[in-house]
């Protein structure tokens, strides 16, 4: 799955992107390299995403969103909750 | 040898608080300069650092612009990058540079200190961000990290003007000390000269292209080396949700993140026009009006009030302060609004959010803002493209932004519309602002295809600031420097040229006194006969409309008052009553159009809404990107204005 198909409270972990050489390099520059793990925190306007990644807020473009295959390791609880609960049926739902 | 005050440099990723930290540091000592060869500004100013014996020691320190990486992706890291080796026309390295790293975002900030550590220069860790750190369950081990990188790290907050005591004595000992960064990585440029370089790759000087490759060559071991500390040092207490991340909840919603972001467009809107607007009169008044009258005055008690020294001072001197002074209420309003938008942290949501409209020209979402500020007026929308990250795309939106049609042109299309198309004067006004925003566009995608091809779309990714309430001190500090510059350095270029365009006004062609001439006798009015017939194929070949286009070209407020008084009669009383002066255009439009006046009069509209704004603009683009484009611009609009106003004619005559 892609980034841009993510919900609020997914977890996953970042496999890979379709982006040139350097721009992936810039990419990893920035934090997001595969094998980072992120948790979604918003969905923005044109399929952008927040990503909480070690506690900074990343912003991403829908675009790149959309070029980002992930994998998804959980859903978080509902956003107003603070714990780290796993929903797996969710999660396997999503992943399916 | 004496050579001056140490030279400090503050180095960090964008949105660290570099610059608050800068501003917190020099206070008003501090100035603007621009970056060797290039439009990229920088910050340069004054720190009194405690000394021996209660004495002070005065260091240069220089804000350089944000960068994520020293492996330079536009113009403004690569300026960065150059002033940290000391390449080109920088002249040596800073004696010190003070890494400004964010506690929130540590793994980029180490990324970047362990670059920096490459260049051999000696540093400091100035760590900002602790408090939103520790609200959001990260803890840095700052003793620990000070050991791991061998230089001395300090906790600062310059919001709160938290630790800069304790960095200030640092610098001091570091000035002393000259600790080096210890990454086990580092490989000082041994061997490079850093200041004799020829560029020799595209510009590229020799030090900073040997500064590439060498970190080129290491980027996986500085990758490796910041997991190795984040992992040692960092400790993480798992997701918190935030203030910061319900706020965004709303303000980055798919639904309201839109409505929301325009109603703040809407607010800079009415800040510099209805807020604004008042104000400006005001000042006009007492300067033009008041000061104007005190000065004929006192020249009356020697008999010189109505020579040519009275006109010099009151409709040149006194005219250029006024207009410099009118533009300090929307620019004071604009900073103070742009200060609190980037110090709340929405300024990066508002990029974010408009990222999707911009890209479409190659540009980011924050372009969207100075745009939007220009249909209100063009200085503070020029002022506003310096939120922007890339000074390539700086460049682009300040080519862009006289395409807004501001407030000072609605003046001339009330009174065309309604002498021209009584019926239809709202439809008329309407197409012009459709207009405006269409040459945005089509401006933006044919300068993008063409000289900047060079902005390819990349990626949005942005460390999104925790939001915060803005400080107030600070806050006043940085309009007052800003609009400080402004005054000076545009008020300058403005004053001249008002001064100039009063000289033309004022030399006799057809005899007469200096000074005391009419308008179509003097050498302006001869200008304006010779140049009208250019807009015979525009339907308008007559000397009234090219003067007053002429007095445009200083502002465009005052075109239907030339226009009013190169047919000598009065100006309007209200622009949607124009009067005599309705007769005389109309007649001088049929007479000029062969029968169209109609497209005439939209071909007139349509110069006036695309050929250069005002002389204030002008100057405003030459303080941020040079005078070479700030002319060049001039030239293209004029120029496309021109063909526009020839193209609309010319269809229009045939309906």
């Amino acid at each position: 799955m892609y980034l841009k198909d993510c919900p609020i409270g997914a977890e996953v972990c970042l496999l890979s992107s379709d982006f040139d050489e350097p721009t992936c390099f810039r990419l990893r520059e920035l934090g997001l390299s595969s094998g980072v793990c992120a948790r979604i925190v918003q969905r923005a306007p044109f399929g952008g995403r927040v990503l909480s990644i070690a506690g900074q807020r990343i912003a991403i473009d829908g675009g790149t969103a959309r070029r980002f295959a992930v994998e998804l390791t959980g859903i978080a609880a509902p956003v107003a909750a603070t714990s780290m609960a796993v929903a797996p049926q969710r999660a396997a739902e999503l992943t399916a | 040898m004496d050579r001056g005050p140490a030279r400090i440099a503050l180095l960090g990723n964008p949105n660290v608080g570099k610059s608050t930290l800068f501003n917190a540091l020099t206070g008003a000592h501090q100035h603007t300069v621009n970056a060797p060869g290039t439009t990229v500004h920088w910050e340069v100013g004054r720190w009194r650092l405690p000394a021996a014996h209660g004495t002070r020691q005065e260091v240069d320190l220089v804000d350089l612009p944000g960068t994520q990486s020293l492996l330079a992706a536009s113009p403004d890291e690569q300026v960065t990058q150059d002033a940290l080796v000391g390449a080109g026309a920088h002249g040596a390295p800073p004696d010190l540079t003070i890494v400004v790293a964010d506690a929130t975002a540590l793994s980029r900030s180490l990324y970047l200190l362990a670059q920096a550590a490459e260049t051999g220069t000696p540093a400091i860790v100035a760590l900002t961000m602790n408090d939103v750190a520790r609200g959001r369950g990260i803890t840095v081990d700052v003793a620990r990290l000070s050991e791991r990188l061998g230089v001395p790290v300090v906790e600062v907050d310059p919001r709160m003007r938290i630790g800069l005591g304790e960095l200030a004595s640092t610098v001091h000992r570091a000035l002393h000390d000259r600790p080096y960064l210890h990454t086990g990585l580092e490989h000082v440029l041994a061997g490079v000269s850093v200041t004799a370089d020829s560029p020799a790759d595209g510009g590229i000087p020799d030090a900073s292209r040997a500064l590439t490759d060498q970190i080129q060559v290491h980027a996986d071991d500085h990758f490796e080396w910041v997991a190795g500390i984040e992992r040692d040092l960092v400790s993480h207490s798992g997701h918190r949700e935030t203030w910061s991340d319900r706020i965004d909840r709303i303000l980055l919603n798919p639904w309201f993140g839109i409505p929301v972001f325009l109603g703040v467009m809407w607010m800079l809107f009415q800040l510099t026009t209805t807020i604004a607007g008042p104000i400006q009169d005001l000042i006009d008044a007492v300067v033009s009006g008041w000061f104007g009258s005190v000065i004929t005055s006192f020249l009356g008690l020697f008999d010189l009030d109505t020579g040519w020294l009275n006109g010099f001072l009151v409709n040149g001197v006194v005219a250029g302060l006024a207009t410099v002074a009118t533009f300090i209420p929307p620019m004071g309003l604009m900073f103070l609004a742009l200060s609190m938008l980037e110090d709340s942290g929405y300024m990066a949501r508002a990029g974010f959010v408009a990222d999707r409209v911009m890209r479409l020209m190659g540009l980011d979402g924050r372009a969207f803002l100075p745009l939007v500020i220009g249909f209100g007026c063009n200085l503070p929308a020029l002022a506003a493209t310096r939120t922007l990250p890339n000074s390539r795309q700086r460049l682009l939106t300040g080519l862009l932004v006289p395409l807004s049609s501001c407030t000072a042109r609605l003046t001339v299309y009330v009174v065309m519309a309604t002498i021209f198309f009584p019926h239809n004067a709202g439809t008329a006004i309407f197409a012009m602002y459709v207009t405006s925003v269409t040459l945005i566009i089509l401006a933006g995608l044919v300068l993008r295809r063409t000289v900047f091809r060079d902005l390819k779309p990349e990626p949005f990714v942005l460390n999104l600031p925790a939001y915060q309430r803005p400080r107030i001190k600070p806050m006043a500090m940085s309009v007052l420097m800003r609009l400080r510059d402004f005054v000076v350095r545009a008020g300058r270029v403005i004053m001249a040229t008002l001064i100039v365009m009063w000289a033309l006004i004022a030399i006799p062609i057809n005899g007469g006194k200096f000074g005391d001439v009419p308008v179509e006798d003097s050498l302006y009015g001869a200008t304006a006969h010779a140049v009208a017939p250019v807009f015979a194929p525009a339907g308008f070949d007559d000397w009234h409309a090219s003067a007053a286009l002429a007095t445009g070209f200083v502002a465009k407020e005052v075109v239907v008052g030339a226009l009013a008084q190169s047919y000598a009669v009065d100006e309007p009383v209200a622009d949607n009553q124009p009067g005599l002066l309705a007769d005389r255009l109309h007649e001088t439009f049929d007479r000029t159009s062969g029968g169209h006046p109609g497209a005439a009069a939209a071909a007139f509209m349509l110069f006036v809404l695309a050929y250069t704004p005002c002389a204030a603009t002008v100057a405003e683009q030459r303080r941020h990107f040079g005078w070479r484009p700030a002319i060049a611009a001039v030239g293209v609009s004029l120029v496309g204005a021109w063909v526009l106003a020839v193209a609309v004619f010319q269809i229009g005559s045939l309906l």
